[in-house]
């Protein structure tokens, strides 16, 4: 067997001197690779996303939602209308080991500042034990203000705390603690301002934290309903953490006179729902995507069965002066190769720039790992191997008299 | 002294359609070292088929065929590879250099294939390429230079493995007179220095060349 080395050199040059042909021929290649590892690094980098949100909830937190959720099928719930009462609210902060208790609603409603509206942003009514939770917590270096307290409550305070995407849009420049907005009907004081450290919230909006927090109970007038979109629910001891879910559980089951029309998930459920979820569409869409690298490799079969007739004379003289099959072989089966690894390098980088492009503009986060890399680039010299080996046979077998004598 | 090549007998038969075409008919021959043997013939005689069986390219029907001691003629298509690769230079009528590759690299080919080491082969390159006077001509591509030099290119590849035999099949059959005259004094200078040359050609003219000249007629010799 000859070097391998003279065979890359034989390949590469080949190639290079059909560029063209070679760059469309790795067309199919590079589309497959691109799409197998964005679609990768994109379900990867919302898993991390989702994992480091609901990390940050903390151990000792879990979260009662509306509808029952099955482990594996889509949490319906999390949209669906609500089946949680006002009453669960008194129940649960009633349960052994519960530390503290705060219901969500979540709405949305016209927001004005003088004649600047906006549509579409979420209005979360809470009280203001959701300050233990990241949501509501005001203590990012960028955040200003303060959240309203259980004497503003008390006394009927129409406080509001705004994200930093809806003060942007309200004010401009100005400075937004202090203003007067409108929410509804109603005239709002803006005493906190608070930047999201994380886009995107399992806990209701994603609209990169356009939303504004507001009491509860003027939530609900707003609303026109009183309506509980989730609870949350602290543990004093987080080593008690699942022994307190079954016991919520159980209250919560009484008063709602036996119907299991909820779920109590703590973080680390959370998780694993959220990350079937996103495993799901993933292998679903890269499946998807490796059918294109199954179109590439079909390409080079195309391309080198095309080149083998083109150098058949080429082959009848390497034959002539020594080579054997089984060099003729190697030698197609190389450039097989190297198409195929060189298209899924090239589908790499673009993919990494994709990865870039898809987290600067539409914060959709991407995370390309050697793993996705790997996987892709074997998948991708696999297929060029396979698809290569037809042509390379062909090549083999010529009689080197008949293959001289071609013109 | 041995001869370099022994044909005994020697028979090539195709099948085409229901008859048997004899292309080489019960041919015998002995060709010594350092020969340079011209066969002759016109088109069908057989002279083609001939230079491939001594070329390994092909196999005898029947009879033997026995080259540098080895009987050929016993041989599997793998071992004939290795007696191309090792104990055969051709130089063709179409010249066959690969034209996308620098004379150097044409050159270099079969000592690719025979494995030898960069320094050695890199040596007997220029060794070859200075012996047909274009060792200024290395880094060009091969189809950037005129047929006679095409042809010499080709001749520095059938030597630089230092072959026992060299086949030439009409070397001069794709140049004009005076450029195929200026192409055999180069193969007649390759014999003197001690090749042995086995020439097929139509040409009479190009055949005076060699020392020796046989016909063939309906795969026979005259």
């Amino acid at each position: 067997m000859i070097e391998i080395w003279e065979n890359l050199k034989i390949a590469l040059r080949t190639i290079w001197t059909n560029k063209s042909r070679s760059g469309l021929t790795m067309l199919g290649i590079i589309i497959g690779v691109f799409a197998i590892v964005l679609l990768i690094g994109v379900g990867q980098g919302i898993k991390d996303e989702v994992a480091n949100q609901v990390e940050s909830l903390g151990t000792n937190l879990m979260v009662v939602l509306p509808g029952k959720l099955e482990a594996g099928s889509a949490p319906t719930g999390l949209i669906g209308s609500s089946t949680l009462k006002e009453s669960d609210i008194d129940i649960i902060k009633k349960v052994e080991g519960v530390k503290s208790v705060w219901p969500v609603a979540i709405g949305s409603a016209k927001i004005s500042y003088n004649n600047k509206s906006l549509l579409g942003a979420l209005v979360i009514g809470s009280t203001p034990e959701i300050g233990n939770f990241s949501l509501g917590q005001l203590n990012g270096a960028n955040d200003r203000g303060r959240l309203f307290s259980q004497e503003d409550v008390n006394n009927q305070k129409k406080y509001v705390v705004i994200y930093k995407s809806v003060a942007d849009q309200l004010f401009g420049q100005e400075q937004a603690i202090g203003k007067k907005i409108m929410i509804g009907k109603e005239e709002f004081e803006v005493i906190g301002l608070k930047q999201p450290q994380e886009q995107a919230s399992i806990f209701g909006s994603n609209e990169m934290g356009n939303m504004v927090i507001i009491p509860l109970g003027l939530a609900w007038d707003i609303f026109e309903s009183k309506q509980i979109s989730r609870i949350g629910v602290e543990v004093a001891d987080s080593q008690k953490t699942e022994e307190v879910q079954v016991k919520v559980k159980e209250a919560i089951l009484k008063n709602h006179q036996g119907d299991e029309d909820f779920s109590v998930l703590t973080q680390k459920e959370l998780l694993s729902i959220f990350d079937q979820i996103i495993n799901l569409l993933t292998t679903a869409l890269t499946s998807i995507a490796a059918i294109s690298l199954i179109v590439g490799g079909i390409g080079i079969m195309n391309i080198m069965l095309v080149s083998v007739t083109e150098r058949t004379k080429e082959i009848g003289l390497r034959k002539a002066i020594g080579a054997s099959g089984g060099n003729i072989l190697f030698q197609f089966l190389i450039e097989a190769l190297i198409i195929s690894l060189l298209g899924g390098l090239i589908g790499v980088g673009l993919a990494f720039l994709g990865s870039l492009i898809l987290s600067a503009k539409l914060d959709l986060p991407a995370v390309i790992n050697l793993q996705s890399v790997l996987l892709a680039l074997i998948f991708a010299g696999g297929v060029g191997i396979i698809f290569g080996v037809a042509p390379a046979i062909r090549a083999s077998r010529l009689n080197p008299i008949d293959a001289l004598r071609y013109e | 002294m041995d001869s370099l090549i022994e044909i005994k007998n020697l028979s090539k038969t195709y099948k085409v359609g229901p008859n048997l075409i004899k292309a080489v008919d019960n041919i015998s021959l002995d060709i010594e070292k350092g020969a340079f043997l011209a066969i002759t013939g016109p088109s069908g005689s057989g002279k083609s088929t001939l230079m491939h069986i001594l070329g390994c390219l092909d196999t005898p029907s029947a009879g033997s065929y026995k080259l540098d001691g080895q009987l050929i003629s016993e041989k599997s298509g793998k071992e004939l590879v290795g007696i191309r690769r090792f104990k055969i230079g051709f130089v063709f009528q179409t010249f066959n250099l690969l034209p996308k590759l620098t004379v150097f690299k044409n050159v270099e080919l079969p000592l690719i294939y025979q494995g030898l080491k960069v320094k050695e082969r890199r040596q007997r390159v220029i060794d070859a390429l200075k012996w047909v006077n274009l060792e200024n001509r290395a880094r060009h591509k091969s189809n950037e230079l005129s047929g006679g030099e095409q042809q010499r290119v080709a001749i520095a590849r059938a030597i630089v493995t230092n072959p026992k035999i060299i086949l030439a099949d009409e070397p001069t059959g794709n140049l004009d007179t005076k450029t195929g005259r200026e192409i055999m004094e180069v193969l007649v200078k390759l014999n003197q220095e001690g090749s042995t040359i086995i020439m097929v050609t139509h040409d009479p003219e190009i055949a005076k060349f060699a020392k020796k000249i046989i016909s063939l007629r309906d795969g026979q010799i005259l």
